[in-house]
Formats: C-alpha cells, structure tokens, sequence
C-alpha cells in the first residue's frame, strides 16, 4: 500500500490491496478486477504484407486493426489480472482483396505482461480468383 | 443489419449486377437478390474472400471455403437464405455445413443439336431447371443429400428427349463431397422420327408379365410389356412410342401398373441393357429393335420386328419367301425341286406309313415346306392341304400301298402366264435347287440355283427347237 498518511484521512494509490484504515476515515483508488495491470507487446511475424489484421477479445471485442505494411507487426496491448477473460485474444489475418491472395488464418493468445511473439503461418489461396 | 450488396462481384464476374448478391453479417445468411446473370461458385466465393478481409467484416466468421477449385463449403453457420439462390450458381459444388445439404454440380458434355432441351430426374420426380434455361447446355447445382441423408444415392439423371431427335439419357451418382460432374449426352436429327406424328396413333402400352410366340420355332417366350400397335407400321409406332416418352409427358406409362412418368421411363426392367435413343426399342433400316422384354403386336409389317425376350434371346419373325420363274409361256412344264449333289433329290422323305388320304413320313417336314402344295412318289403327284407334325393331310388321289421316298417340288405345274410362283414358305437355311422348263417345241431349258432368305427367282431362256417335228 502507498498512501500518504493524513491525521484522520489516507489516499490511496493505485495499486491494489488491503485498506488500513487510519484514524476515522480512509479514502482510496484501486483498480478494478476489469482494470489492466500492464501491457504486452505483441509482435506478429512472418506476415504477408497487405494483410488485415484483427485482434479481438473471445467476445469480438476490437482490440486492434491494422494493415500490415511489412512482415511483422507490434501491437500493445493491455494485460488484465490473471484469469481475465480479457486476455484471451483471438488474431485474424485476412488477405482477400488484391492478390496475391491467402486463406484466412486464424490464432489464439493469451495476453501477459511483457513481450510475446506469434509466428503467422499464412497458406495462399490458389483458387480465389 | 440487414441485406448488404457483396462488394466487388463484377471484379469476378462482369456479367454479374452489383447488387445481385447480398450478405447479412446477422443471420448469417447469403441469397441471390437480383439480376438473372448464374455465376460460377468460384465467382462468389472469390468474392466473399474479398469482402472477407474489409475492416468492418473482420468481426465476421469468413463464410465460405474451398476445398478444390469446384468443391465449395458454407462454413461457420453460414447458409443460403433459400433453396433458389442455388440455382443461380454453376460450376461447383457447395456443401451447406449448418444445414448438412450437399449440392452437387452437374452438367452435361456431348453434342446436342440445336434446341435440344435437357431435363433432369431425381427419385422419380423433376428437377427445377435453372433459372433462365431454355435449351442447350446445363451447368446446375442439384441437392443431392438434405440434412444428411443421401437422395436417391446420390443420383441425378439428364434426359434429352425431344420429338425428331434422338433421345439420349444419362445417370450419374456424384461423390459425397460433391464436385463437378460430367454427364455425356448427345442428340441428333432422327431420320427415323419426322417428328410429324404428334399422337400416340393409338398405340397402347400394358405392362404384366406375358408369353408369346413370335413363330421363330421357339414357342412362347416371356416378355414384360405389350406394345400394341394398333395396326400402324413399325415405323409409325416407333414414332407413336417416341411421342409417348416425349419431355412433355408426365402422365404414368401405363397406371396402374407402371406409374413412372412417361418421360422418365426407360426400362422394363432394371437389369435389362438400356436402349436409350427410345426406350422401347430403336428403329434402322425399316425395322423395329425392341427393348428387351417389350412385345411389339398388331403392327401391319410384323415381319419388320426383331424383338428380345425377357430372357434376353433375340426374336426374330419367321421370313416368308418364295421360288419364281419368269420367262415362260402358258403351257410350259416348270419345276423347280430341291437337289442333293446336284441332282434332285426324289427321297426328301421317306413314307412311314399312308392311309387313304395322308402320308406320314419318318421325320416332320420342316417350316420351309409349304402347308399345302404338291408332292411326288415316284412319277405321280399328290395334293396335300395341311401339315401335323409328320403328316401330310389332305392327300389326293388315294395315296395307300405307296412306300419308299418322296419329296416336294417348290413348283411343279403347266405354266399360265409369263411366271409362275411357288407357295410361301418359311425360310430356314439356304438350300439348293434345279430348275426345269421343259414343251415340245422348244429347247429344254435347266439351270442350278440357291434359294435364300430373299427366295429365289430364275428366268427361263426358251429357246425354239428347230429340229422336233
């Protein structure tokens, strides 16, 4: 806990945690079970350039798009505490418009704090006119 | 959300409207919302890939995929808002995942004469044709398995069969996964079809299993189905009977008995060889071919059937022929009589026993004997009226005490006129024969011939003997 101790008030940070409660009264922020902890880099590699990225929650939730323009792409992403189904994050690649053309490809991560990399393995699609 | 018009159809298909296609991201249905333009499979699935990654459809489950360049699924509870929309669809195969439907194509290879419409059975019944279809060439999706179950094995059948052509069908299961599937059928002008009769002429079809005898000497035979030809010619009722299986006719061949429709008959049983340019028999060179099992009766030509039993033995009707000989005058002596080493053969038969007016010989005489004719013994010539089984009846004169051989001339009289002819007979094998012309004041006359299934015909030379007084 961090807070600065007032004669009969406390202010809390950010951080979660237990509430001590000083003299009479004691006043504080805590983040939500629903408020991030951090972030994620999340890199996409071996991408097809031209490709539609989407990330989303399990619940179809954006998160992010981007048209990739090179071969990998990074994305921050928030991180939610452990167990959040917020963190489970589906990726779609798409690339159907100009050719050269590819299958949909479709993968799944789980967001944590810190960096994590995801190799795309996208198969074209010989018969897409 | 609501209908949206699939973006960038006319990129895969110019022919297509921009707005004959539409999507609903909700229900997660497709459906073919205008114009009349069949697009391929490929076409639309192309264009579904390409709307596929626009950035407001990315939230969506991509709602085709290929399998092969003509074998298509609806995928992630897509499907077609109804059963029609297929129809503006050809050259593949779509399997409708959410709905467990397999929707085959089908279309036809092989030449078909100008404006030959082709229809298609399923099960017994018709398939709609495709939007638009007049005649020529089909490309078409056809349901083949609904909610997972096969139709009918997976079977479609095209038919070609229009007045003055040759009829044509063809039956193909397609695989379960669908695909594209060729179908040969061909049609031409049938030179054996006017087209002109547009009746039945009263021809009448019964089916039920029947025996009949053709008269081949083989007795009664099985046949499955009686055509009667109401006394037309073979030809006219091979026109009637093209007419009755006509595309037009959906009535029942012959209810109760046979309910399938008249133009989806084809056999009358379905292990017998199909005969599909008219399915009870074809027609060439004047003569009727029938299926088998079919009884073609009461036709004017009778001898222009060859038919097959429902044993699958051709039946062929016996050829009646006849021995002539022209170039004589009345009054000749003519005879023509069967030769052995080229001599006449005086002991066809042999006499087993005689009564006052019949000759039993030792064997029956064969069917290429006339009912009723002459015969000799030795030197002197009997009448016969009839034949049973070995016995030659109606014998004059008296025929009692005679033994040993005799045989039957083909002609064996005094010419009246300019020819004479022998009685109809029924041809059976080739034979041999002499001919003699003979009278007083002129040359005899003798010459060797083979008698045939077309008979046998000789002309006497009468040659004036200058020396006999």
């Amino acid at each position: 806990m961090i807070g600065i101790p007032f004669p009969i008030t406390q202010i809390f940070g950010i951080d979660r945690g237990v509430v001590v409660p000083i003299g009479s009264t004691a006043l504080g922020s805590a983040r939500l079970p629903t408020d991030p902890i951090g972030t994620q880099t999340l890199t996409l590699t071996n991408l097809v350039s031209g490709s539609a990225i989407r990330i989303e929650e399990a619940d179809g939730t954006l998160r992010e798009y981007r048209e990739a323009d090179a071969t990998s792409e990074a994305f921050t992403l928030q991180v939610y505490a452990a167990g959040s189904a917020k963190n489970d994050l589906v990726v779609k690649v798409r690339k159907g418009t100009a050719a050269p053309k590819y299958l949909p490809y479709t993968t799944y991560v789980t967001a944590a704090v810190g960096a994590q990399s995801v190799y795309i393995a996208q198969f074209a699609d010989p018969i897409a006119a | 959300m609501a209908w949206v018009n699939i973006p960038n159809l006319t990129t895969y298909d110019a022919s297509l409207g921009a707005g004959d296609w539409q999507y609903d991201e909700s229900t997660k249905k497709l459906q073919h919302a205008a114009g009349t333009h069949r697009t391929t499979v490929n076409a639309l699935y192309s264009a579904l890939m390409d709307l596929a990654d626009n950035a407001d459809f990315m939230d969506s489950d991509v709602p085709m995929k290929a399998n092969t360049p003509t074998e298509y699924e609806l995928i992630n509870g897509w499907v077609m808002n109804a059963d029609a929309d297929f129809g503006y669809l050809k050259g593949g195969s779509i399997k409708d995942n959410a709905a467990n439907d397999l929707w085959a194509n089908f279309y036809n290879l092989g030449t078909l004469k100008a404006g030959t419409v082709l229809y298609i059975e399923q099960n017994g019944a018709l398939v709609t044709s495709p939007p638009g279809y007049a005649s020529g060439d089909m490309d078409v999706l056809v349901k083949v398995t609904s909610g997972g179950t096969a139709i009918d094995s997976r079977e479609v059948s095209f038919f070609a069969r229009n007045l003055g052509d040759t009829y044509d069908v063809f039956t193909i299961a397609a695989p379960a996964t669908g695909g594209r599937n060729p179908i040969p059928v061909s049609t031409a002008t049938d030179i054996n079809d006017d087209s002109g009769t547009l009746s039945d002429g009263g021809v009448t079809i019964a089916f039920g299993a029947t025996s009949q005898d053709i008269g081949d000497g083989g007795g009664s035979q099985p046949y499955d189905v009686i055509v009667d030809g109401n006394g037309l010619s073979t030809s006219a009722a091979y026109k009637a009977l093209k007419y009755i299986t006509r595309r037009q006719n959906s009535a029942a061949i012959d209810n109760p008995e046979n309910t399938t429709e008249a133009r989806f008959y084809r056999l009358a049983n379905g292990a017998y060889p199909e005969v599909k340019n008219c399915p009870f028999g074809s027609y060439a060179g004047g003569k009727f071919f029938g299926a088998q099992g079919v009884w073609l009766t009461n036709v004017s030509d009778p001898n222009n059937r060859q038919l097959i039993d429902s044993n699958g033995v051709t039946r062929t009707p016996p050829v009646s022929i006849t021995a002539t000989v022209t170039g004589v005058a009345s009054g000749d002596r003519v005879m023509v009589a069967r030769t052995s080493g080229g001599v006449i053969n005086k002991s066809q038969f042999t006499i087993a026993s005689v009564t006052t007016n019949s000759i039993t010989a030792t064997v029956a005489p064969g069917a290429d004997i006339p009912t009723s004719h002459t015969q000799r013994i030795a030197d002197t010539i009997y009448t016969y009226t009839g034949i049973s089984g070995a016995t030659f009846t109606g014998v004059t004169p008296d025929p009692t005490g005679s033994t040993g051989g005799f045989y039957v001339p083909l002609i064996d009289t005094a010419a009246s006129g300019a020819s004479v002819v022998s009685p109809s007979m029924i041809y059976v094998a080739d034979f041999d024969v002499t001919v003699r012309v003979r009278k007083k004041g002129i040359q005899p006359f003798e010459n060797s011939g083979t008698v045939t299934s077309a008979g046998f015909t000789a002309s006497a030379i009468r040659t004036t003997d200058t020396i006999v007084s």
